[in-house]
């Protein structure tokens, strides 16, 4: 939340109470474009970072980010329960960040894109942060493009998202046990892929 | 990584200007609007699109029911596609390519096609009491209601004709004398074939039941006890086809008088198909003399003459060539006893029936006759 911003809500005056999620879910869903405009101002910072986080694709980033509120918006109806709203467009994100994932992968397997057109893998910590820790994110992130997509999105949901294994699995909509499985699996690999990068065995 | 948490905390995309943001939920805005265009897009075509396949779906039965309509007289021919035909009673033929059919007749007693080149599937329509044949150079192919194909192959050196059956039963006849060549059950294929100038040449050898039968009749006390006129056949004007040598005096076969019995049923000769066909009940001891009495039967019946049928329908029950004439015989007996009023017989043939055939075709039928049980 370093460079968290709240963007200006276009709904009332400087004074005005803000409306709540659920009152703008509701808005939104009878048509109301300003609700959505509050929506997605309200929620855009948080969507990029989860969606930055997920793919570390800076370049594709912004197309991430439009679809998932476009999805999430067009798909309100199916929201049962307005106040959820977060956690919703939180879902659709990881939804889409997988499916992008998924599908970068599979170009590359079939050689359709080359490791040349891949966005700079070390350059996924902010400017600001200190050589360790940036190097750190940089090999985690390297080794986290060689494993199973559906593993990376749990590892960084529960590693560096911080989520709880069940919140993680209710977000990626999958049985708390598969969460397991996959971030057990992440963690094998990336210690893996973190031994080979410093040169010694895992 | 155990400090991977607190590093996490320096993985932020790089801050979007004012502008850039302001674009972006721009940008989102008109995605947005643009899905909602498409939507509602969609929807308004959605009963065209529902319509297209609807409309293909209802041209498909239309072009399945709306079959081209024969008509007696019609000559088909085929080129290089198959035709799909209907005829009047509702039965379906596939004529393949290069092929030629004739309608020969089609009536309530019978249907008559003649094959005379190439191949016809058939789905033919079940009609009580009409025959439904179709002709080739080497067979006459008696059928009702089943699914079978006939090809017929004429070529320099002779000629052939193939029967298929899919389902149901047909029966080959020789056209020249009327026996019954074979009785093909479904799954079962027949194939003859006649060298050019050989007429010798044999068909495959006829079933126990239509060879000629011995005479004189064995069966001969058991005719009926008034036959009918016009006994004569073959006759001058009626002759029945035969293979014997021109001015041959030998009498004909029952074979041969249960074809010409047929001929002039089919004819509409009534009187003189009844009497041929007890001229075969008067000869005959096998299936053919079990088959003219179900036919004398059936023609009485017809005729709303019961009494006269009981006899024949008897002997038909017990001597039919197979299980399925002998209950429809045994049904047929049932309805002519009920119908004479003779309640006790009609009651002994309805639980003779039942008990020797409580899964028949006519079952439910008979079972609701002579009253209660």
């Amino acid at each position: 939340m370093a460079n968290a911003r709240v963007l200006p809500l276009p709904l009332g005056g400087p004074n005005a109470v803000p409306l709540s999620d659920e009152e703008l879910v509701v808005a939104a869903r009878a048509g109301d474009r300003r609700a959505k405009d509050a929506l997605i101002r309200r929620h855009l910072d948080m969507v990029r970072r989860l969606a930055f986080r997920l793919t570390a694709h800076e370049s594709d980033l912004e197309d991430l980010v439009q679809d998932a509120f476009v999805i999430a918006l067009n798909g309100l109806d199916r929201l049962r329960d307005p106040a959820l709203f977060p956690a919703w467009l939180r879902s659709v994100t990881i939804y889409e960040a997988r499916h992008r994932l998924r599908r970068e992968r599979l170009l590359r397997r079939l050689g359709l894109r080359h490791h040349a057109q891949e966005p700079e893998a070390l350059a996924v910590a902010s400017p600001g942060a200190p050589p360790d820790a940036s190097a750190e994110l940089s090999r985690v992130y390297s080794a986290l493009r060689r494993i199973n997509s559906d593993c990376q999105v749990a590892f960084v949901l529960v590693r560096l998202e911080g989520l709880s294994l069940v919140d993680a699995a209710n977000e990626m909509k999958i049985s708390l046990s598969t969460v397991k499985r996959r971030l057990h699996q992440a963690d094998a690999e990336i210690q893996i892929q973190l031994a080979r990068a410093r040169g010694s065995k895992p | 990584m155990n400090d991977l948490k607190a590093s996490s905390q320096w993985l932020e995309p790089e801050r979007l200007a004012d502008d850039r943001a302001e674009e972006l939920i721009q940008s989102i805005h008109r995605e947005i609007e643009r899905r909602a265009r498409n939507q509602k897009r969609l929807t308004r075509l959605r009963p065209l699109l529902l319509a297209v396949p609807l409309a293909a779906a209802l041209a498909l039965v239309w072009n399945h029911w709306q079959k081209p309509q024969v008509w007696v007289g019609d000559v088909v021919e085929t080129q290089e596609k198959a035709l799909s035909l209907s005829l009047a009673d509702g039965s379906r033929v596939v004529a393949s390519e290069q092929s030629r059919l004739v309608l020969e007749r089609s009536d309530a007693e019978q249907v008559r096609l003649a094959l005379k080149r190439g191949k016809a599937e058939l789905e033919v329509t079940s009609v009580p009491g009409r025959q439904f044949l179709v002709v080739t150079t080497a067979a006459i192919v008696r059928v009702v209601g089943t699914h079978f194909s006939v090809e017929a192959v004429e070529g320099s050196a002779g000629s052939g004709t193939t029967v298929s059956v899919d389902r149901g039963i047909v029966e080959i006849d020789e056209p020249a004398t009327g026996r019954v060549l074979r009785r093909l059950t479904a799954g079962s294929t027949w194939t003859h074939w006649q060298d050019r100038g050989d007429t010798a040449q044999a068909a495959p050898p006829p079933p126990e039941e239509s060879r000629p039968e011995p005479s004189p009749p064995p069966e001969a006390a058991v005719a009926p006890a008034a036959p009918m006129g016009n006994v004569a056949v073959p006759s001058a004007t009626n002759p029945a086809p035969s293979h014997s040598a021109p001015g041959s005096a030998a009498p004909p076969s029952v074979a041969e008088l249960f074809a010409a019995a047929s001929a002039a049923r089919a004819k509409g000769d009534w009187s003189a198909a009844l009497s041929g066909y007890e001229a075969v009940m008067a000869r005959g001891s096998g299936g053919t003399a079990g088959l003219a009495a179900l036919e004398v039967g059936r023609m009485y019946l017809q005729r709303g003459q019961a009494a006269r049928a009981i006899a024949p329908l008897r002997r038909a029950a017990a001597t039919a060539p197979d299980a399925g004439l002998r209950a429809d015989a045994a049904a047929r007996l049932v309805e002519a006893l009920a119908s004479t009023g003779d309640a006790a017989g009609c009651k002994r043939a309805r639980e003779d029936y039942l008990k020797r055939y409580p899964q028949g075709l006519h079952a439910a039928e008979v079972a609701g006759r002579c009253g209660s049980r």
